[in-house]
């Protein structure tokens, strides 16, 4: 007897991770003690019971609230199911016919609609906005898309922020995104593949990328590392960053990020891969090399003249920004006789009773700065720039006169920290940031010959690391004399005749003869 | 297989060749010929194309990249013996490198800071460029190259334009021909450097682009020693230069820019570093490819870390001072790169041309099958 209770209760589940795993019952009092079971203590999820048709059939249809447009639920399933049955053509012989296949087909008219088998499946259309309606003495249910939520209207990228060009920006919901990107390619080589990940978030994860241009090989290689992520959760874009680039133990930045349409539609159109996440605004692109964080979509939206002079200044700040307070640091400590006398007494007046050597001085200053540009972050947007400038100026001033500083070291410092803003890429300006402080150690031990030495291992790193195959240095190491030309400045674009290399890549060409794009 | 581009390979011979050279034969050849030195320099084009065509027929007749070429052609015992050697030859030849820029950097430009600094930091910059691989060092050679051929260019050509006075090229000839030949020797033992591509011949892209690439080496090698021996005699004179230590360098330390810039000897030390980064960094992974290979070793990037501390101490032993590394460098140097890099290729050469290879030899029999066809 025993044995036989024992056989009953494990044919039937009462946990929720047994129920999820479970198929769909054909019997609607059996599927509303599962449901009890796994939505239990889920205040925000709606079951609404009701009968429909003649003879009477008894349907349960359950959505989440706040997820679901309840005007589309309303006018395109409870109404017609309710009242409008009596306008389906042939309605006398109702009850003979497959109410189901009646209701999916004929009934419910939103724009959206398929079956699911298992709990699982109705689990996951639920929680992403979708309604569901389970017949009762059917096995599956009814998905209708209902989604629909408040969410930040389309907005100008605050990080991207461009003279020129579009000013649209990514947002936190996925279809409007790639609606963006859509709108702006039209063709049907541009592919979008979903892949779900999470275990518990269950988050959308797209990846796009124009057929016939993206090297296919490298699709395959992004699909399989998708694949492989095995996670709980998914919350933004780079939870997936961290799982698929090539090298884990780096400083640099083997992806870029961007929030703008019409970057990631530049970036697709020279065959690299877009991977979004449902949730966030922010975009990864893959592979790329290090000359990417140098350049800006301005540029492109800019005459090609004045827009290589500013990625020359924007390639002179990033230079500045990383060894500026390190070369200052190396000149004043070792290597004085290479600036000229009078200006070297006039530092040495500025330094007269400045109680640290100028690294710590150096090291001080800059440390400040940093502190002071996340709380410029953190702070409430309305005080966070005048705290930061008011911080900047009042320490400065103070520390001076404090002869604490120096006001050389001062000017240096807050040029170094202009230098930095003029990078295009927050991860290029993160990089240098922190690079900064090894260069300033390393000059203060060694001078000169400690920042080359702290520069030959950044460059033997920087030769070592690929992104998804893409030397990082690329088109400078290994060198493409095609390419090497759009680094260092813009080139014009009836020059830009070829995409740039990637291993694989099917059709370079860009202007005159490109094949297979016009689908 | 490591693939690197034929650019890469003329990139890593020209670096190979050059920095330490830049710095050196120019004293050598204005010591032995004053203001004629330059025309040794443009002379050492004919020597250089017939070592060129030595190691390129070396190239061809192997199937095995150096050290295992050795033994393909003079027999396991020899070939695995000489082999060796030229492991302790590497070991020394990387260890003289690093003393001769730390002891430069040391007289020069930090006099305070123990050599011992110097050559621990640049031991562990050296190590980690050996643990990334050969194909990551061809393309930092490629970044070397590109910055620093045409630096060094400029930076001559500055001086030339403030300094440079062509009278004091004159006069044209009066030369002994002894010292004419020594010189061209000075040179020579630099441009048997090229040595190296009996390895990396064989991961190049086009293995049968090699003579192209080492000429193309060759010419740059010498129109850098060239324009840089002229620009010394145009600055100094043909007596001075025989008399500094370093002529080069105290050309660069005259350049003055606009009033403001100057003293840029420790800019121009800064590129050079990289070249010297460039030297050191092919001859220990020379070192440690012919370790691996003639101890059968899976990999090489782990006898970096290991023989650091030899190459450390063989650095530091080398030499008491910079005056005994200049003997060093003027006697023993070129007496034993001209017996690793000359004697030996000429006898591996030689044995080339009087063995007799078996019929199946593939290289063989493909290179008389491309002849046959030809005929």
């Amino acid at each position: 007897m025993r044995y036989i209770k024992n056989k009953e209760n494990s044919s039937k589940p009462e946990q929720p991770q047994e129920i999820i795993k479970t198929d769909i019952s054909s019997s609607l009092d059996e599927n509303r003690e599962q449901l009890d079971i796994l939505f239990q203590a889920c205040s925000d999820m709606v079951i609404r019971e009701f009968s429909f048709g003649s003879p009477e059939t008894r349907g349960l249809l359950l959505y989440y609230d706040g997820l679901v447009n309840k005007d589309e639920i309303e006018q395109n399933i409870l109404r017609p199911l309710l009242l409008g049955i009596d306008m389906v053509e042939g309605k006398e012989e109702f009850d003979q016919k497959d109410v189901f296949q009646e209701a999916k087909n004929k009934i419910i008219s939103t724009a959206e609609i398929k079956a699911a088998k298992t709990w699982d499946d109705l689990s996951h259309h639920v929680s992403s906005g979708d309604s569901v309606l389970l017949i009762d003495g059917y096995a599956d249910g009814i998905i209708a898309g209902t989604r629909s939520w408040q969410t930040r209207s389309i907005a100008t990228p605050e990080n991207e922020v461009v003279i020129f060009g579009p000013k649209e920006g990514f947002n936190e919901t996925l279809r409007f995104n790639t609606a963006q990107i859509r709108r702006r390619l039209k063709s049907s080589n541009f592919k979008i593949e979903t892949f779900v990940l999470g275990r518990i978030t269950k988050t959308d994860v797209i990846m796009c990328y124009i057929q016939n241009i993206a090297p296919a090989s490298l699709i395959e290689e992004i699909k399989k590392r998708i694949n492989e992520i095995d996670i709980d959760g998914v919350l933004d874009t780079n939870y997936i960053k961290e799982f698929i680039i090539d090298d884990n133990k780096t400083l640099f930045s083997q992806v870029t990020h961007t929030e703008r349409p019409d970057r990631v539609c530049g970036h697709l159109l020279e065959g690299r891969i877009c991977i979004m996440v449902d949730g966030s605004p922010m975009a990864l692109i893959v592979p790329i090399s290090f000359s990417e964080f140098i350049s800006s979509p301005d540029d492109y939206y800019t005459y090609y003249i004045p827009a290589s002079l500013i990625r020359l200044l924007r390639f002179t700040a990033f230079w500045m920004s990383l060894l500026l307070p390190s070369l200052y640091v190396a000149v004043i400590s070792y290597h004085h006789e290479m600036i000229p006398t009078a200006l070297l007494l006039t530092i040495a007046a500025s330094r007269e009773g400045v109680p640290f050597p100028s690294f710590v001085e150096a090291f001080l200053l800059e440390a400040m700065f940093e502190m002071l540009r996340e709380a410029g972050i953190r702070l409430p947007r309305a005080v966070g720039p005048a705290v930061s400038i008011v911080g900047a100026l009042i320490i400065g001033d103070a520390a001076v006169r404090a002869g604490l500083v120096s006001t050389p070291m001062v000017v240096i410092v807050a040029a170094t920290g202009i230098a930095s803003f003029v990078s295009p890429s927050y991860n290029a300006s993160l990089i240098v940031r922190i690079l900064r402080f090894g260069f300033l150690a390393a000059s203060a031990m060694l001078g000169f010959l400690g920042i080359m030495i702290v520069l030959v291992i950044m460059l033997v790193k920087m030769v070592s690391m690929s992104s998804f195959g893409v030397p990082y240095l690329a088109p400078l190491a290994p060198l493409d004399l095609s390419q090497i030309t759009d680094i260092m400045v813009r080139r014009p674009w009836f020059l830009n005749r070829r995409r740039p290399y990637l291993e694989g890549m099917q059709n370079q060409t860009r202007q005159g003869g490109g094949k297979d794009e016009a689908t | 297989m490591v693939r690197i581009s034929n650019f890469q390979l003329y990139c890593i011979l020209i670096v190979f060749l050059t920095p330490l050279a830049f710095l050196q034969t120019p004293q050598i050849l204005t010591a032995l010929l004053q203001q004629n030195g330059w025309m040794a320099a443009v002379m050492t084009i004919i020597p250089g194309y017939m070592m060129i065509f030595v190691f390129n027929h070396i190239l061809r007749k192997s199937q095995n990249p150096f050290p295992q070429l050795i033994t393909e052609h003079l027999g396991t015992f020899l070939g695995k013996g000489i082999g060796f050697l030229y492991i302790l030859f590497f070991v020394f030849l990387t260890s003289y490198t690093l003393r001769f820029f730390t002891d430069f950097i040391e007289t020069n430009v930090l006099p305070g800071t123990p050599i011992s600094i110097h050559i621990g930091v640049l031991i562990l910059a050296l190590v980690i460029g050996i643990k990334s691989g050969i194909g990551s060092l061809a393309r930092l050679h490629e970044i070397i190259a590109i910055i620093g051929v045409p630096f060094a260019v400029i930076m001559v050509g500055i001086i030339v334009g403030q300094q440079g006075s062509v009278e004091k090229l004159l006069p044209l000839g009066h030369l002994d021909y002894q010292d004419f030949a020594l010189a061209i020797g000075g040179t020579m033992f630099v441009v048997c450097k090229l040595f190296i591509i009996l390895t990396f011949g064989f991961w190049c892209e086009d293995k049968s682009k090699a003579f192209s690439i080492m000429a193309k080496a060759l010419w740059t090698y010498i129109i850098v020693i060239v324009f840089t021996t002229l620009a010394i005699i145009m600055t100094f004179g043909g007596i001075i230069p025989s008399v500094l230590i370093f002529p080069t360098f105290s050309m660069i330390t005259l350049v003055n820019i606009g009033d403001f810039i100057q003293n840029i000897d420790i800019i121009f030390i800064g590129v050079w570093i990289l070249g010297i980064y460039g030297v050191t960094v092919i001859s220990w992974f020379m070192a440690c490819y012919c370790t691996q290979v003639l101890l059968n070793l899976h990999d090489y990037k782990f006898l970096a870390a290991a023989s650091s501390l030899v190459i450390g101490i063989v650095s530091i032993l080398i030499s008491a001072n910079i005056l005994e590394l200049l003997v060093v460098t003027r006697i023993l140097m070129p007496v034993i790169q001209g017996l690793f890099f000359i004697i030996i290729p000429l006898l591996i050469l030689l044995a080339i041309l009087l063995k007799s290879y078996p019929a199946g030899n593939p290289v063989l029999n493909k290179q008389n099958n491309q002849r046959g066809n030809t005929a």
